[in-house]
């Protein structure tokens, strides 16, 4: 690369890049894409959906506009499939004002109308697709649960993105095969995989249309890098990637078109374990070009002024079924890219195991302890592979598993997961046992529950999660049916379908080798702390049932010495046995009873305890709890402890971590610990990686004591509440760059970009009373 | 016994990754003290050697890199009863043991039978000044280093540097200590440091207590000029 570009060029040119992609304040192209669909839906009136579907990515493939920066050294963006909607970066967010992001007309109202894009050009598609067959069928499936919906006991989403596509065999054998390989087949899958795949003949015609435009006057420097552009794109038109840079420009095609197929909405896609995908083509690039190369690619998942695409991840290392290391030196290289650009997309994480080499400790240390800087989150690979065998991935699959969305682990080009399904708040189905189905929030009745005494509390809350969660599961399967008349024919090429013959998203013939529904579990330790409060309580009040909803009713106003009393109970964060076996018990109980219902076409739902961000949402809806957590607080954050209830340090918390069954949490979990970077007294980045690897990872993944299936995931953010509210109110000091970048669940954010709410949210939780490593 | 508080440690108190508890009631009132809220004996929670026992067996994966249970205070020594019940039980199950003590109990032999680590503070070599410091003399302190010395008994001596109390006459401690056999003694020095200021109630009388590092050199080399083990913190 260093022929044709200088060192250090690349590197500036993505800087640039990046810059230029920050200014862009306006997102219409996903409208366009939309409104393309509809005027062309009267032309494949008569083909069969999936067809219709494959005309339809092609024509938005030609009307989309496309340009290319003088700083661009690949053509190529995903920005025109993405809408400035996602609530996390949004600075209107608020709690109480979530209502979640499912509602597939919402989106109409996030476009600001302006000259080109009028008021009445913007209703004409919003009028189209409030009457497409999905939306009716989504409004239909809403309708029917509403009243469990609305004060989330459970909630429910039709899943879009959340996937991670195979692009190797595209890399390897080109579009051309692929593309021959569906013809060869009969079906109308393989017809419109035929003419999805095209698209990409589409693209790269229109870019070469544009550079030879610009070679007609660009300097001679640029033209050299053009006209290289120029031949790598003839390349990869038909062939497969010959080197580095053609592997990462025809993936950069691929992306957009599997993005733009679904505009507005195709959030969470991930790249997978991309050390072993791009390695094979480094080929006598040094560490240093590739990672210079590598740049460009993560400036390209960034989306407009806020890098609105969120939830990309990328993988690196881990191991094989045999236990040997992965890693390679596009590891290093990728590490490099990240450390240096310190973008907020994509989300960059690292597989763990125990012969990982203590080099890729080292290298990680100045990620965990420079301030502002992402931090990889963690994945214990040792401790997945049996999770994912014990649930039926096949050996040989198991290597290839990656994450997408919130961290969910996923197997790549043969999973389809649904993994934001279905939301299930376990602390909102205790108030509704406790008050007889009543509102503690709203005073409205929302469903029907049976008696209860104190003492069979658990008897009681469990019958009525059973009921609960078939009510969810039928809505859930209700979305994703719904959602299957968006078919994906570019993308199912890409997860199985040229072996299938189906869409992925196909109800009723399975277009994957894996499929399942994903299940956010909220509220585990919330709920573990408050029936230990009740086991208590009921020892000191034995006919004091009355009383306590009461209390609960009250908000504890009132019942100041009782609040107190439940406060003081045991809490789970604190290696105390009897809370911590309870949320263990919690965790195995509701985990089989997912497992145990089956999905729109026949499979398990798939537990997972993670709470992106809707730990605040739905505490929000949920009254006051018998651990004495008042009404409206958040819930615990995943598996974590609720905030402030572990107050004996890291040790302590994680003994209690490690108790839980994390065999049963194939569909993921969540976990975060803050840790002040004071802890840590190594000379330089690489003596407190290791450190870190020390005191932390060793401990928690792969302790030889531990008998159970140890903890798989965990992030961390280094930095302390204090360092925090300086970042907040002196930015121009503390951040000059204008990016702070922190983690928050599955993502990398731009602290900076935040909604206030969620900004304090992250202080909250770094909850370093929990964390500390002195005594 | 009753502990005021309790959490891991990193290397700090003995070897390894440990479970740190402090006891609660102290019978020295050093001004310096980083653990004032520990001093009176008043506060913490009550534990009996096998809640202790318990605890410390389900804490086992922690014990990483050596690590084990650690006993420190107030002073941990007053617990003695419970305190030698507690280690017997501790030793029993395998768990590797250390305390951090001032050493002014004149029954730690008895103890010292069940601790693998053994650490204690040697704040000043002149008997008067310790006391009018602390209200307690040193005669017993130097007993028990006299005696450990005497049978060979590994210990940790730790030595806290403090302006205006023992920072003037380092080789007043090295006199002494190189009277006897310290071939099984290391010796640590901790700079003063002000982590507990904020949880007097009382008045903090510390003033000026900051060595420098010059002064901590001077420490530094002098002790090595008696052939004094120093370990660097």
């Amino acid at each position: 690369m260093y022929g044709i570009y200088t060192q250090g060029q690349l590197t500036k040119m993505a800087k640039d890049l990046y810059q230029e992609e920050r200014k862009i304040k306006r997102l219409d192209g996903w409208f366009i894409a939309k409104e393309t669909e509809m005027l062309c839906d009267e032309k494949y009136k008569d083909c069969a959906p999936e067809v219709k579907k494959a005309h339809l990515v092609c024509e938005v493939l030609k009307a989309i506009p496309l340009f290319i920066s003088e700083n661009a050294i690949f053509v190529g963006a995903q920005r025109d499939a993405f809408a400035k909607s996602y609530a996390l970066i949004n600075p209107s967010f608020t709690v109480e004002g979530f209502s979640g992001y499912c509602d597939p007309m919402a989106i109409y109202n996030d476009i600001e109308p302006n000259e080109e894009f009028t008021e009445e050009r913007i209703d004409k598609v919003r009028q189209f697709t409030s009457k497409t067959k999905m939306v009716e069928m989504l409004n239909e499936t809403y309708g029917a649960a509403e009243d469990y919906t609305k004060e989330v006991i459970f909630f429910v989403e039709q899943v879009t993105g959340h996937v991670i596509p195979d692009f190797r065999p595209a890399l390897k054998y080109g579009i051309d095969a692929l593309i021959e390989n569906a013809k060869s087949k009969s079906g109308e899958f393989y017809e419109a995989a035929a003419i999805a795949l095209s698209g990409v003949k589409i693209l790269i015609e229109r870019y070469i249309e544009i550079i030879d435009e610009q070679l007609k006057t660009c300097s001679d420097e640029r033209r050299t890098q053009l006209e290289f552009l120029r031949k790598s794109l003839v390349n990869i038109s038909s062939k497969g990637a010959s080197n580095l840079y053609e592997a990462i420009q025809l993936y950069i095609l691929l992306w957009e078109i599997m993005c733009m197929e679904q505009a507005p909405n195709p959030y969470a896609f991930s790249v997978g374990n991309a050390d072993r995908i791009f390695e094979p083509y480094r080929g006598e690039l040094s560490r240093e070009e590739a990672a210079e190369l590598f740049k460009h690619l993560l400036v390209f998942y960034n989306v407009g002024d806020r890098s609105w695409a969120i939830s990309q991840n990328v993988l690196i290392s881990g191991r094989d079924t045999q236990g040997n290391d992965l890693t390679n030196t596009m590891s290093y290289a990728i590490m490099d890219a990240y450390y240096d650009m310190n973008l907020p997309q994509p989300i960059l994480s690292v597989k763990l195991h125990k012969n990982t080499p203590e080099e890729l400790y080292r290298e990680m240390g100045r990620f965990f302890f420079s301030a502002g800087v992402l931090t990889p989150s963690l994945f214990n690979d040792d401790a997945l592979f049996t999770v994912l065998k014990n649930n039926g991935v096949a050996e040989e699959d198991i290597p290839d598993y990656s994450v997408a969305g919130c961290q969910e682990p996923l197997i790549m080009g043969k999973d389809n997961a649904n993994t934001t399904n279905s939301w299930l708040s376990l602390p909102k189905v205790l108030e509704m046992v406790l008050t007889g189905g009543v509102s503690l929030i709203t005073g409205d009745k929302l469903m029907e529950t049976e008696s209860y005494t104190l003492e069979n509390i658990r008897e009681a809350f469990y019958n009525t999660l059973d009921k609960v969660v078939d009510k969810m599961v039928s809505a859930a399967n209700g979305a994703s049916v719904a959602l299957s008349e968006l078919k994906v024919p570019f993308l199912s090429c890409f997860m199985g379908g040229l072996e299938y013959g189906a869409d992925m998203r196909d109800p009723k013939v399975q277009g994957t080798k894996y499929n399942g529904s994903g299940c956010l579990v909220h509220g585990l330790t919330v709920l573990a702390d408050s029936f230990i409060a009740i086991d208590e309580f009921v020892k000191k009040y034995p006919d004091g049932k009355e009383m306590l909803v009461d209390a609960l009713k009250k908000n504890f106003e009132g019942y100041e010495d009782l609040h107190k009393f439940l406060l003081s109970c045991p809490k789970f964060g604190n290696n105390i046995e009897v809370v911590d076996q309870e949320a263990r018990e919690i965790a195995i109980k509701v985990s089989e009873m997912l497992r145990a219902k089956k999905n729109y076409i026949g499979n398990p739902f798939r537990p997972d305890f993670a709470s992106p961000s809707t730990h605040l949402t739905y505490g929000y809806w949920v009254g006051a709890t018998p651990d004495g957590r008042a009404s409206r607080d958040m819930l615990g954050y995943g598996v974590d402890p609720l905030y402030g209830e572990a107050s004996n340090g890291l040790g302590f918390r994680m003994l209690s971590n490690m108790k839980l069954p994390f065999e049963q949490f194939n569909g993921g979990y969540a976990s975060h610990l803050g840790i002040d970077p004071k802890y840590f007294k190594g000379a330089d980045y690489g003596e407190k990686g290791v450190e870190f690897y020390n005191n932390v990872v060793r401990p928690l993944f792969f302790n030889e004591l531990n008998p159970e299936v140890s903890p798989f995931y965990l992030y961390v953010n280094v930095t302390t509440p204090e360092t925090l509210r300086k970042v907040l109110a002196n930015p121009e000091k503390y951040a000059p760059s204008g990016v702070y970048i922190m983690r928050i669940h599955g993502t990398f954010v731009n602290f900076l970009d935040l909604s206030p709410e969620i900004q304090q949210d992250i202080i909250t939780r770094l909850d370093l009373n929990s964390t500390t490593m002195e005594c | 016994m009753k502990v005021f508080q309790k959490g891991f440690n990193f290397s700090q108190d003995g070897p390894g990754n440990r479970l740190v508890y402090h006891l609660s009631g102290c019978n020295m009132r050093c001004p310096w003290c980083s653990n004032p809220e520990g001093m009176k004996g008043d506060k913490g929670v009550d534990c009996s050697p096998e809640d202790i026992l318990k605890e410390a067996v389900s804490s086992k994966m922690l014990f990483f890199s050596g690590g084990g249970v650690t006993f420190t205070g107030g002073e941990a020594t007053l617990w003695h009863d419970e305190l030698l019940a507690t280690l017997k039980l501790l030793k029993e199950a395998g768990i590797h043991t250390a305390i951090e003590t001032n050493a002014t109990s004149e029954k730690l032999p008895e103890l010292l039978e069940y601790i693998d680590y053994f650490i204690m503070d040697f704040k000043h070599f002149d008997t008067q000044v310790l006391k009018e410091y602390t209200g307690v003399g040193n005669e017993i302190i130097k007993k028990n280093f006299e005696r450990n010395c005497n049978q060979g008994i590994k210990q940790h001596i730790r030595i806290p540097l403090i302006n205006g109390f023992n920072t003037d006459n380092p080789r007043g401690f090295c006199e002494y200590f190189s009277k006897f056999n310290t071939d099984n003694t290391v010796f640590e020095f901790l700079a003063y440091h002000e982590y507990g200021k904020e949880k007097w109630t009382e008045e903090y009388k510390i003033k000026d207590g900051f060595v420098s590092k010059e002064k901590l050199d001077e420490f530094r080399d002098i002790f090595t000029e008696y052939n004094l083990n120093l370990i660097i913190t």
